[in-house]
């Protein structure tokens, strides 16, 4: 058989359509035949037609031209995939990658085995002696451990101890109050408009009966005379309304400085008398 | 025996079940108290506070399930405290020798156990070389095996911060490791 018989052929011997004896002698051919054997490689998707190394090169110079080394983000998932918490087809991808590139490779196997040599770190030998130590040491405790009216005894006097006990204890107390009694609520200052409006009426009343005895031609010169007055009451009804506004605005602002100067004049009256209580107990417990 | 009926016995101050409490946990809260102090004597020492307070709080923890985050939080916050009371950082240099001989585990022949304790030592450098919420984030998820809520409501960080850290603080050891295994390599060629 020579080359171009196997050349012609080389579909149906892959395909395996050939009929026996052919196949039995494209076959001696191809043992004897470099060639024909590289074609038939090449025809077949063989993996090893192109050497490892070569493979790699083009693969990792083709991804550099591309999308980039998929290093990085394989790294981000590469603890779920030593967990086995990656999705089947994304873990056969990551694998893929892995057989191709040795440093995830050695990362992803380091992943593994930490994941089985940390948990064994849990532990630490204390050393003899150390159970032994603990016991005695909690049968003292349990021991020396006071009754329930001494813990809460001592625990008073440790809090009567603190610095801050007095100002605590009077914030409490002032909080106490003013939840308890209520805030004194200031009255609303928009009442400009109420208090004007009678001023207002009472006006307009007068200069209406003042003008009902006026004839129609002679109205010009008492109309233009009422007008100036109106004009003038104008003004000064503006002027009122705001000394008013003022008076009620400076009213107001010292109800406020009266009314918050009243918690502060408590808590300090509460913290002195707390102070002294607690110079008290002191007296009367040192006595004891 | 059963932890909800040893921690009921304890309770009632039995000091068998007690002693069985304490050999049951006295190594974790040890190992603990070594991976924040970095000191033995100073991790004994705390060991044995964290024990008298366990002992004394006993009727604070409510079950068996929450036990071992338990007192892994009071070993932690013990821990804490004795870092900012001493004022210093837990040392960045290898843990002392007579840790990592008593690191070694029962039973494994002397070259096992030489290559073990190297190995450990290892890992626990390239643990001091994470950042401080990274380190605890292992400690806690990887070696001591608490849940990621766990986490996050003992170190007072959120959720998702956690969650975010873990695999990330898992990567940074691996590749800290492998950068000390390679450092360790290179020293011994040359």
């Amino acid at each position: 058989m020579d080359c171009t018989f196997f050349e012609k052929h080389l579909d149906g011997f892959v395909q395996e359509t050939i009929a026996q004896a052919t196949r039995s002698a494209m076959q001696e051919h191809l043992a004897c035949c470099n060639r024909c054997r590289r074609l038939f490689d090449i025809s077949r998707g063989e993996p090893d037609v192109m050497p490892f190394e070569t493979g790699e090169i083009l693969a990792r110079s083709i991804l550099e031209k591309t999308s980039g080394i998929p290093c990085p983000r394989v790294r981000q998932h590469l603890c779920d995939f030593t967990d086995g918490l990656l999705g089947t087809e994304y873990a056969r991808l990551v694998s893929l990658h892995l057989d191709h590139c040795p440093a995830c490779q050695g990362l992803a196997r380091l992943l593994g085995e930490l994941s089985q040599e940390l948990p064994q770190m849990s532990e630490r030998d204390p050393g003899a002696g150390f159970t032994a130590q603990v016991l005695k040491v909690t049968a003292q405790e349990r021991a020396s451990r006071p009754s329930l009216a001494t813990r809460i005894r001592e625990r008073w006097e440790r809090a009567l101890r603190r610095p801050r006990f007095p100002f605590e204890a009077a914030y409490a107390g002032t909080l106490l109050v003013v939840l308890t009694l209520g805030t004194p609520t200031i009255p609303p200052l928009d009442g400009s408009t109420r208090v004007l409006a009678p001023v207002e009426t009472q006006l307009r009343r007068t200069l209406g009966n003042q003008l009902a005895g006026y004839e129609l031609p002679n109205l010009t010169r008492p109309i233009r005379t009422k007008l100036e007055q109106v004009s003038i009451l104008t003004s000064r009804l503006a002027g009122l309304e705001t000394q008013l506004k003022d008076t009620l605005a400076s009213q107001r602002s010292s109800a406020i400085r009266h009314l918050s100067s009243l918690p502060n004049l408590f808590f300090r009256r509460a913290f002195s008398f707390v102070n002294e209580l607690i110079q008290d107990f002191k007296q009367a417990f040192s006595k004891e | 025996m059963d932890l909800d009926l040893l921690l009921q016995r304890c309770r009632e101050r039995d000091e068998l079940a007690w002693e069985a409490l304490v050999r049951q946990f006295q190594s974790r809260v040890y190992g603990i108290a070594c991976h924040y102090l970095g000191s033995a004597e100073d991790a004994r020492d705390l060991a044995q506070d964290v024990f008298i307070r366990i002992y004394n709080n006993l009727n604070s923890c409510p079950n068996a399930q929450v036990f071992l985050p338990w007192v892994i939080r009071i070993t932690r916050n013990a821990s804490v405290d004795h870092i900012r009371r001493a004022k210093v950082r837990p040392p960045a240099s290898d843990i002392p020798a007579e840790v990592a001989h008593s690191l070694a585990a029962q039973g494994v022949n002397p070259e096992e156990q030489c290559a073990l304790n190297s190995r450990r030592k290892l890992i626990h450098r390239a643990l001091q070389q994470l950042s401080a919420l990274n380190r605890e984030v292992i400690l806690l998820k990887e070696i001591q095996g608490l849940a990621l809520e766990q986490i996050a409501s003992l170190l007072e960080v959120p959720l998702g911060t956690i969650k975010s850290r873990s695999n990330r603080a898992r990567l940074e050891l691996a590749e800290k490791v492998l950068a000390l295994e390679r450092g360790g390599a290179a020293g011994g060629v040359s």
